[in-house]
């Protein structure tokens, strides 16, 4: 007897020993040092952690390397281990960086110097110089896998002229080409030569402010402020950036005080975290701009309208009806939660290329259905809208608003990936889409150029090709004169805004969710930088 | 048994052969992933060179060609997001899943057992009642919701554990006792049906006359009897915690294999999903397999030809 009971006793204990070892086994590659996570999971108070900071990010970057990324979160994280080959401030003007200037050598201005910093190193002590430029600049344009070629188009030849100079020869305004640059990062040529593309993507070495110190895949990425930074020395010295995908679970962190920053507030958080103490929002206009794309190629056999109807967008008239007909003020109130401003046209009014002049209409129904009937829909029409995974609360603003000038719009919420192959491939009527918009050439070339002309207007789902927008385009790239391309950029503008190849919506706000004691700064490209922070007690 | 053992593992191999095949035919049908991987301002010709480049330009019998091909030496494929080795990707995150599936079948054993068991042998009385009232709510919550509950009592209102991430044994408590409460509520209901079957029999009856205690009878003879066939449902579920981890591991931002396929689903990253896919059919299948063997090691009826 005794010895049965010891037995299931015992059974108990050995599996709680073994849960134990299990656990502890498998879990002490994963724990992480609490100082550096201000609550640590321990619930305690957070330390007042003054140089340390933990940033709550929407994904993790697929590799560090700057030449491989795509999206806007993985620019952001690498831009603190590296930099943009042209700087710009928080507004978006541009400064001088790891390029001090660059000036014409030729009269055409089709040859110009680029002036390189002095005294710049990498994380790893190499030197800044053209020579590692030039590196730069073979890597993309001969490398697989690179995802920044678009951005070095137009340089067709480029030369050593001294330690920090290079001169390059375009065939394209410079002005387009430093647009580009700002998403071209620069890399260290000895480091990535001596130990291959694989290691630089896991354990890179940059020029920025910050230098790598841990990433695993999917949990955190953890970096140290570099001593030897050419530029001002940050507030924050030490950054761990944490993935959290799900929304939720990203407010839940930042409320808990885990992160002390997360990108990516959604609409219906805000009030929570404004209401934590502890927490707030912050906010500021945003370059992304919301915007209605329709079928502008097909009479017939258009996909969203019903078997047998008539493509309607073809008349510019229902366009109009259209724009008219959506309260957007009401969308940016109640939808938005009041972060938006409305649109007229592709640029923010903050960025380069905008028009001041050109207006939005007034919220008009009644024109509205006049617009309609005479275009021969007294009755209205009908019609499926295709909108990504995410927005339905927009869209489903849109039907409302257009059903109470006739137009039944049936709404189809897709998934980004089922969206995207969609409307590349031409299988959409109606769409609701979003343009970073934060370089007017690339606004224009990908949404409103004839469709695959030179390679350009990926974006334009609706086939709208018309030879004066291709022309001023083609123009407005091509000038070397500053002022005649700030010119031809406003009058597409203004064309965009009379013609509506698309129907413009909203600039969508850009929202963070911080502690109170923590300053930030968002950029006009979205970003928030550590090295723009501080505590501020 | 070991022809039996070599026969099970050819059906196996069959099985992960048609599954890669079903998932290759079926992942080529949600989308086009050139479209995810180059950025909005990309001109056509990145497009078609982006394609070409991932062989996605070629006829599918012919990227299915490859695919065995390369499959037969060893490598499934390259992840298009991450342009790593796909089963490289799914082997670096296959501790932090298996971290998960086995907290959670360590948690549920020590709770649902001695639950149920107490249920059995306190049959009709209250703490019957209250226990299977308890383990209703516990089969019917949907997990996510249970999640976020308990993100929303644990973490932010008593600040004990953290919400989200790996880092150290208690980030490891929320992410396993939400799926485990499922298997908590499903233990108990299982072990106490099956002990009050056993409790009725004969031979229980005949202990009891031999003048047994009614601890020995309860856990020699009951719970062990018990726990025979609870071997095999332990088994197979440890496979349903595998698939249903996917949405905890979300939610939780834990870094395991569930999260990083729906990531690949939502990118439309083919060699991840296919090689997600083939992965969970060998888990499975080596986890019936260990089933039965064990099934057959307990008890002295069973045999395998």
């Amino acid at each position: 007897m005794l010895g049965l009971r010891k037995r299931s006793r015992s059974i108990w204990v050995v599996a709680a020993i073994v849960f134990a070892m299990l656990v502890g086994a498998c879990t002490s590659g994963g724990k992480g040092s609490s100082a550096e996570q201000p609550a640590g999971g321990s619930g305690k108070e957070p330390a007042p952690a003054k140089t340390s900071i933990v940033l709550g990010m929407p994904s993790d970057p697929r590799t560090l390397d700057p030449h491989k990324i795509q999206d806007n979160t993985e620019w952001n994280i690498l831009y603190h281990l590296f930099e943009p080959l042209v700087a710009r401030d928080p507004e978006g003007e541009v400064i001088p960086g790891l390029l001090m200037g660059w000036e014409a050598a030729d009269t055409e201005k089709k040859v110009w110097r680029l002036k390189l910093r002095e005294g710049v190193t990498f994380h790893n002590g190499e030197p800044w110089t053209a020579e590692v430029l030039q590196y730069n600049f073979d890597r993309v344009l001969k490398e697989p896998d690179m995802t920044v070629k678009q951005y070095l188009q137009g340089i067709t030849q480029y030369k050593v002229i001294d330690q920090h100079t290079l001169e390059i020869t375009v065939d394209t305004p410079l002005s387009i080409l430093l647009n580009g640059f700002i998403q071209f990062a620069v890399v260290p040529k000895q480091y990535i030569e001596q130990n291959g593309a694989d290691k630089f993507g896991r354990e890179p070495v940059g020029s920025g402010p910050y230098k790598f110190v841990q990433w695993r895949k999917d949990e955190h990425l953890k970096l140290a402020a570099y001593d030897q930074y050419w530029g001002a020395k940050p507030a924050i010295q030490d950054v761990t950036i944490r993935p959290i995908p799900e929304p939720a679970s990203r407010v839940a962190a930042l409320v808990a005080g885990e992160v002390d920053l997360i990108r990516g507030v959604s609409i219906y958080d805000v009030d929570r975290v404004k209401q934590n103490a502890g927490t707030t929002v912050v906010s500021r206009g945003g370059p992304r701009m919301w915007h209605l794309k329709m079928d502008l190629f097909r009479e017939q056999g258009s996909p969203g309208f019903p078997a047998g109807q008539r493509n309607a967008f073809l008349d510019p008239q229902v366009r109009k009806a259209v724009y008219l007909a959506i309260n957007i003020d009401e969308i940016i109130q109640h939808s938005l939660n009041g972060f938006a401003i409305p649109a007229n046209q592709f640029q923010a009014p903050f960025i380069w290329g905008h028009n001041p002049n050109v207006q939005r209409p007034a919220y008009n129904p009644d024109e509205a259905k006049r617009l309609l009937a005479a275009a021969g829909y007294p009755n209205g029409f009908a019609v499926r809208l295709d909108v990504e995974e995410g927005w339905e609360h927009v869209g489903e603003a849109i039907v409302g608003h257009l059903d109470k000038v006739g137009i039944k719009v049936e709404l189809n919420v897709a998934p980004a990936s089922v969206y995207r192959t969609m409307t590349a491939k031409y299988e959409t009527s109606f769409a609701f889409g979003g343009w970073g918009a934060t370089l007017v050439n690339t606004s224009f070339d990908g949404n409103v150029y004839t469709a695959g002309k030179e390679g350009l207007g990926r974006a334009n789902y609706g086939k709208f090709s018309d030879p004066e927008f291709d022309r001023l385009t083609d123009e407005a790239r091509s000038t070397f004169d500053p002022d005649l391309q700030l010119e031809r950029y406003r009058a597409l503008q203004a064309k965009v805004a009379d013609q509506l190849p698309i129907i413009p919506l909203f600039h969508e706000g850009i929202v963070a969710g911080t502690r109170t004691d923590l300053a930030i700064v968002i950029r006009y490209n979205e970003h928030i930088y550590a090295q723009d922070m501080k505590f501020t007690k | 048994m070991l022809a039996y053992v070599l026969k099970r593992l050819i059906q196996t191999a069959v099985v992960v052969l048609i599954v890669a095949t079903l998932m290759f035919w079926l992942t080529r049908q949600t989308g086009d992933p050139v479209q995810m991987l180059l950025p909005a301002d990309a001109s056509t010709a990145e497009v078609a060179e982006m394609r070409q480049h991932l062989g996605l330009d070629q006829p599918l019998i012919v990227q299915y060609g490859r695919f065995l091909l390369s499959a037969a030496q060893g490598n499934l494929g390259v992840s298009y997001h991450y342009r790593e080795p796909a089963m490289k990707l799914i082997l670096e995150r296959l501790p932090a899943s298996l971290e998960l599936v086995v907290s959670t079948t360590v948690i549920s054993l020590l709770l649902g057992v001695p639950l149920g068991v107490l249920c059995a042998v306190h049959k009709g009385k209250l703490v019957d009642r209250l226990i299977l009232g308890a383990s209703l709510i516990g089969i019917s919550a949907p997990p996510f919701w249970v999640s976020l509950v308990m993100i929303l009592l644990f973490s932010l209102t008593l600040k004990w554990l953290p919400s989200s991430g790996r880092d150290g044994i208690l980030s490891l408590l929320l992410p396993a006792g939400s799926l485990a409460l499922y298997r908590i509520a499903f233990g108990v209901r299982i072990i106490r049906t099956g002990m009050l079957e056993i409790l009725s029999q004969n031979y229980i009856r005949t202990a009891r006359a031999k003048g047994l205690a009614e601890r020995v009878v309860t856990y020699k003879h009951a719970l062990r009897n018990t726990l025979v066939p609870f071997v095999t449902i332990v088994g197979l579920q440890m496979g349903a915690i595998l698939s249903g981890a996917v949405v905890t591991e979300s939610i939780f931002a834990w870094p395991g294999m569930g999260r990083l396929m729906i990531m690949a689903v939502e990118r439309l990253d083919f060699p991840v999903i296919i090689a997600y896919a083939m992965t969970v059919a060998v888990i499975f299948a080596f986890l019936n397999l260990a089933v039965d063997l064990t099934y057959a090691a307990l008890d002295p009826r069973v045999r395998y030809h």
